[in-house]
């Protein structure tokens, strides 16, 4: 019963996030956003948590962009990020087992950004949007 | 490492990228896996096979 009336509060705030989201064009609200509200519905049964990765390195950028500026992209991305890596969806993957898997059972609520640091190049007051 | 034996995983838009991903990593963690696409049914059916196949890792 209480499920229940869970699931509809959900609803109708996810409704509106979306909505609010989609105007803006601001998806870490979405995720701000609804991350916390669904963990806090759905404990203690189901754990909810985000992983926001930064620059990923796939034939997406290729096929937008063409193959000799996806490696320019590539490049510049690996001089500019901390760790001077370019992420490929196998590191992140890595991240959403640890949040998937029982390893994180005391975790819910976490928006845990996977992106080689490179949220730590902007500066403080626009970071505070994403956590 | 299986500790997702017995478990079920519907990963959303996994015929590429992220998603695929996930999916063969689960998968090879022991998980069920649904895959679900929009339109790339081909790409589906890669993540599809590289999950089913045995590599344990």
């Amino acid at each position: 019963m209480k499920l229940v009336q869970a699931d509809v509060a959900i609803d109708e705030d996810c409704h509106r996030l979306v909505a609010a989201a989609a105007d803006w064009g601001r998806l870490d609200i979405l995720v701000n956003s609804v991350t916390p509200a669904l963990a806090r519905a759905l404990a203690p049964l189901i754990r909810v948590n985000a992983v926001c990765p930064g620059y990923m390195d796939t034939p997406w950028w290729t096929r937008g962009i063409g193959q000799g500026a996806a490696d320019n992209l590539r490049e510049l991305v690996k001089s500019a990020v901390p760790l001077r890596v370019a992420s490929r969806p196998e590191d992140i993957a890595e991240v959403v087992m640890f949040l998937a898997g029982p390893a994180s059972r005391h975790m819910t609520g976490a928006i845990v950004p996977a992106d080689a640091g490179v949220l730590l190049l902007v500066p403080v007051s626009a970071t505070d949007a994403h956590r | 490492m299986n500790s997702f034996d017995g478990l079920c995983a519907l990963i959303t838009g996994s015929a590429s990228g992220l998603g695929a991903a996930t999916a063969v990593a689960l998968a090879h963690r022991g998980a069920r896996v649904i895959i679900n696409y929009r339109a790339s049914a081909g790409e589906a059916d890669e993540t599809a096979i590289s999950a089913a196949r045995r590599t344990p890792r």
